[in-house]
């Protein structure tokens, strides 16, 4: 296959703007799926991707395109989209030559176009703007193209417009791909350098990997090794994605693909590491490889006590597929045996929590995440502690320290001053800022990594309108004034509801968290007392009052069955709690505290 | 036909849904319809039908007899007469004479009746027929609730109706109340109690008010006092009743010594009643079917030779469905039939409802095993907290767990 005639593209959009519905015809016009055949949204496969409209791992297709007598082969790469996975999705797009920027015509640009939209500039990609949804009623296209226009500084002629779903400009689009999206560059002759973009676990053939070759070539049968992990592996089958794995011998300089190899771990065919061959192997790995570390920690426990080992089990699967995963055992007075859970952020936690109910059918309760914490005690030793429960005896310690983030926020130059209290309040420190263009400005901070965790993010969207974009990266760990809060229900303590904060935050939290319990615990026969505290000193207080009323006034003979029905919908609501003491406490409980505005 | 009646299918309680209103109150979500003369002239035509397809198959021995609605003091005295004389080859075995010879306090036949249908013309001939027990819905004495609440009368009109019931020689008159009214203060709610109780009835029934969403009084929902408050309503309600010489017998019912509905207790104590008209709710509990008379649609009729069963059903809240089901004889379809676990748990809190409670014995003999090693958890955490009792083999309700109940019955379901 001649490189020339090759393109690797992905598609950038917001939420919604119609990623999905632009790959589905992109396949429908090149023939990989007919038209209107029932593979809908080819691209998001996961329920829970569909559902949310994000889409969690990346997946590759290849498609052929008749052009001006020749055949060009496309390789469409997708991307998630969410800060946390942003190393994936800078990984994807350092596959990709050039990229679809599709817009909405209803909506507009929106937050998560414009940081993928960077990213994208950032691996110099070619861009290619696309207004989508142009049938609709309030499509307001030219509105759009000229915000394209201003915020991209490209020229009206390059903007393609098209409506995904009726089928509109979907020929021309293909023809821009073509003309617009550069070759890959890259030198057959070199010693192979492949880019792992992607891997994932099947149960029946091990770890699939997906590939972009960057130079030289890989075949069925090559000695391999992973330059970061430093594996070696022996290629067993080598092809491209069209619908279905399609196997071919060999791949080249510029072509995308998967590779088997009896990998049978995730963790051994990491995102971004570099594949070659161990005879004349390159010894320089492509760059921005990163290790996935878990930066977030908390307990998963089985809502139902008899579910332990199934959740192991589960843990252990899903693990197969997501290297950035780590759990081991841990054990809870109130919720029994569980495992402390480490994650990348707080979306991964939510997809892990999710496909533990989804996938494998296993209810469970989440409590108070957490970061890493140094403690350095007074006898001189260190102790690294996930969980507040392990915060030794505030007497024995000399200091604590932190995690502490770079962070840099990409951001139109009207909510500078937003942005700028939101971080200060999080304890951030500015570093600098420079203009992007006379519109955006970036500016990097310094600032806790326990500050981010909880509902920064949703903060940062909200007082920029969604058009602040956000990244960071672990930097040092620095010594803090931090504390360890409990949380006490019914004068009983909740470790599972405990946090370590800042010291200077310790009372506006512990007030937020035991203000949220007021929300979520239902009233009970007697009076709950929620306290918040640091050692035995009270710094937060709230009270649950006492139920009331809970009465069927009329019962006579029509309303006998509807009643018993909500007896038992009632009885079935309070199954679902986790029994604290003498006071029922539901499963969202755990998980709102940590929703719990933290100002 | 003879042989079909069994001692097991003896039914001695029913209740009949007239569905036609003057009006509709704000709050009301029971199923009627705007009155129209020929409509009920088809209704009662049905009702009829309805009667004699269950007379084909249980041994009616009535007992207790409700007219409930809608509005069923809207019906006039030919038309009971009617629905009377269906129901006479049995009533005339009771000895069942009009109020002004004899009050038999035996057989409860009870109207319900809206205040503005009652005047002398009315009971004049309402006397000849063999209705010994009235309840009248005041709801509250204050005009402006009555207004809110949308009844077509005012307080006066109560204190009227109910003169000319007693003059005319009821004995046993009940009054509705309803409190927990948007704005309502504890003055008020004790005001409406007062005047009702001048009156003296021998029966009250006080509830409080619960709105459907379909209910246009719903858009005020949120001017309704808080729980504190309207609990406070019912504590004051209560402490009232009894001082004034009111027994409660159940949650929302108090009566003098021997005038509790026992109409309304067959509803708590497991007892079978047939419901007829449209939206009327039966239940048929240990009857011995014959299979050949098994009423078709209730399921594995093929397999339960004279077993005991127990049923449900409701009839559809609609008069022309109602029509049509009657004369397929369709009505039978509605019959579901109840689990032992589902009529556990109805025995349960409905005889909890009562102010005596349950029988520990009846239980055992109904269910085969012993309630208190059964929920031996719950019942501990309840006793500790005096929310209930056990006396005499019978566990109750304490009253301060009354306004909290449902909380209570949820953990036996």
């Amino acid at each position: 296959m001649k490189h020339e005639l090759i393109r690797n593209f992905c598609i950038i959009a917001h939420i919604d703007h119609g990623k999905s519905t632009l790959a589905d015809r992109l396949l429908e016009f090149t023939h990989v799926i007919d038209k209107g055949a029932h593979e809908a949204l080819i691209l998001d496969d996961m329920d829970l991707e569909k559902e949310r409209g994000i889409t969690i791992k990346s997946h590759a297709i290849r498609m052929e395109y008749k052009h001006e007598g020749e055949t060009y082969i496309l390789n469409l790469i997708d991307t998630p989209g969410h800060v946390d996975f942003s190393y994936e999705v800078s990984r994807s797009l350092a596959s990709c030559d050039g990229a679809l920027l599709l817009i909405d015509a209803s909506q507009g640009i929106e937050a998560q176009t414009m940081s993928n939209l960077y990213l994208a500039m950032d691996n110099d990609l070619e861009i290619i703007p696309v207004i989508n949804k142009i049938d609709l009623l309030k499509a307001d296209v030219e509105g759009t193209e000229h915000d394209i226009i201003n915020n991209i500084g490209i020229t009206s002629e390059m903007i393609f417009q098209i409506s995904a779903k009726e089928g509109t400009g979907i020929d021309d689009l293909l023809k821009g791909i073509v003309d617009h999206i550069p070759s890959p560059k890259g030198n057959i002759n070199l010693s192979a350098k492949a880019l792992i973009f992607d891997s994932y676990f099947d149960i029946y053939r091990g770890v699939i990997v997906l590939v972009r070759i960057f130079d030289g070539k890989l075949k069925k049968g090559d000695m391999i090794k992973f330059l970061s992990s430093n594996k070696n592996f022996t290629i067993e089958e080598i092809g491209y994605l069209g619908l279905n794995k399609i196997e071919t011998n060999e791949l080249y300089a510029g072509e995308v693909g998967y590779i088997i190899a009896n990998i049978k771990d995730v963790s051994n065919a990491r995102v971004g590491d570099t594949i070659t061959t161990e005879k004349g192997a390159c010894t320089e790995a492509l760059p921005g490889f990163k290790e996935p570390k878990p930066m977030v920690y908390s307990g998963v426990f089985p809502l139902d006590k008899e579910d332990h080992e199934d959740l192991r089990e589960s843990l252990g699967k899903l693990k197969l597929n997501d290297a950035a995963l780590t759990y081991e055992p841990e054990s809870s007075l109130a919720l029994g045996f569980g495992f402390r859970c480490g994650f990348l952020g707080m979306l991964h936690l939510e997809i892990v929590k999710e496909r533990l109910l989804r996938e494998y059918n296993i209810p469970i309760i989440i409590t108070t995440p957490s970061v890493r914490f140094i403690i350095n005690l007074n006898n001189g030793a260190r102790k690294i502690i996930y969980n507040p429960v392990d915060m030794p005896d505030p007497v024995n310690i000399d200091s604590i320290e932190e995690p502490v983030m770079d962070l840099e926020i990409i951001v139109p130059t009207e909510f500078v001053g937003n942005i700028m209290k939101l971080v200060q309040e999080r304890r951030g420190i500015q570093k600098n800022m420079q203009y992007i263009d006379e519109k955006r400005l970036s500016i990097h901070y310094e600032m806790p990594l326990i500050e981010i965790i909880f509902d920064f993010y949703d903060k940062l969207k909200s007082v920029s309108r969604g058009y602040a974009s956000l990244d960071y990266s672990f930097k040092e760990y620095r010594i803090s004034d931090v504390v360890k809060v409990d949380v006490l229900i019914n004068g009983e303590k909740v470790d599972e509801m405990s946090f370590i904060c800042h010291e200077g935050k310790a009372f506006q939290w512990g007030k937020s968290v035991t203000e949220k319990l007021k929300e979520v615990i239902p009233r009970h026969l007697f009076k709950i007392a929620l306290q918040a505290s640091i050692g035995s000193k009270i710094i937060a207080r709230s009270t649950i009052n006492a139920l009331r009323k809970n009465v069927t006034a009329k019962c006579y003979g029509g309303d006998i069955t509807r009643k018993r029905k909500l007896l038992e919908r009632q009885k079935e609501g309070k199954k679902r709690m986790k029994e604290i003491g003498s006071v029922s406490i539901p499963q969202e409980a755990f998980m709102e505290v940590l929703k719990a505005d933290r100002g | 036909m003879e042989k079909v009646i069994q001692t097991g299918s003896l039914i001695k309680h029913i209740y009949i849904h007239f569905p036609f209103c003057l009006r509709k109150c704000n709050y009301c979500s029971f199923y009627s319809e705007r009155y129209s003369n020929s409509r009920i002239k088809k209704y009662i035509f049905y009702l009829l039908k309805e009667i004699d397809l269950y007379k084909n198959r249980f041994d009616l021995k009535p007992e207790t007899i409700y007219f409930g609605g809608g509005t069923p003091s809207l019906l006039s005295s030919e038309d009971f007469g009617t629905i009377f004389s269906s129901l006479v080859p049995k009533l005339l075995q009771h000895n069942l004479v009009p109020i002004r010879q004899l009050p038999d306090r035996n057989i409860e036949i009870t109207l319900e009746a809206n205040p503005i249908n009652i005047n002398e013309i009315y009971t004049e001939k309402l006397i000849e027929l063999p209705i010994n027990r009235i309840s009248l819905g005041a709801q509250s004495f204050i005009d402006e609730e009555l207004k809110l609440l949308g009844r077509l009368h005012d307080s006066d009109k109560i204190y009227n109706s109910y003169k000319v019931l007693r003059n005319s020689g009821y004995k046993n008159i009940s009054l509705d109340m309803i409190y927990g009214l948007p704005s309502q203060t504890v003055n008020d709610a004790k005001f409406s109690l007062e005047r009702m109780i001048e009156l003296d009835p021998e029966h009250i029934s006080i509830y409080c008010l619960s709105l459907e969403k379909d209910v246009p009084l719903f858009s005020r929902k949120s001017l309704i006092p808080s729980d504190e408050k309207v609990s406070s309503f019912y504590e004051m309600i209560r402490e009232i009743l009894i001082e004034a010489g009111y027994e409660q017998y159940e949650i929302s019912n108090f009566a003098k010594k021997g005038f509790e509905s026992k109409h309304n207790l067959c509803y708590w104590s497991d007892k079978s009643y047939l419901g007829s008209g449209p939206s009327a709710s039966g239940y048929i509990n240990l009857v011995k079917f014959h299979p050949e008379l098994y009423p078709p649609g209730c399921g594995s009729r093929r397999t339960s030779n004279n077993e005991n069963k127990i049923f449900r059903y409701t009839n559809p809240a609609d008069l022309e469905e109602y029509f049509k089901q009657v004369e397929t004889s369709e009505v039978f379809e509605n019959f579901g039939s109840l689990s032992k676990y589902d009529h556990e748990k109805e025995f349960i809190f409905l005889s909890l409802r009562r102010t005596k409670g349950m029988s520990l014995q009846e239980y055992q003999a109904k269910f085969k095993e012993g309630f208190l090693q059964k929920y031996r958890k719950i019942i501990d955490k309840y006793l500790k907290k005096n929310f209930i009792e056990i006396k005499n083999s019978f566990i109750r309700l304490t009253p301060k767990a009354y306004f909290v109940s449902d909380e209570i019955f949820s953990e036996f379901m």
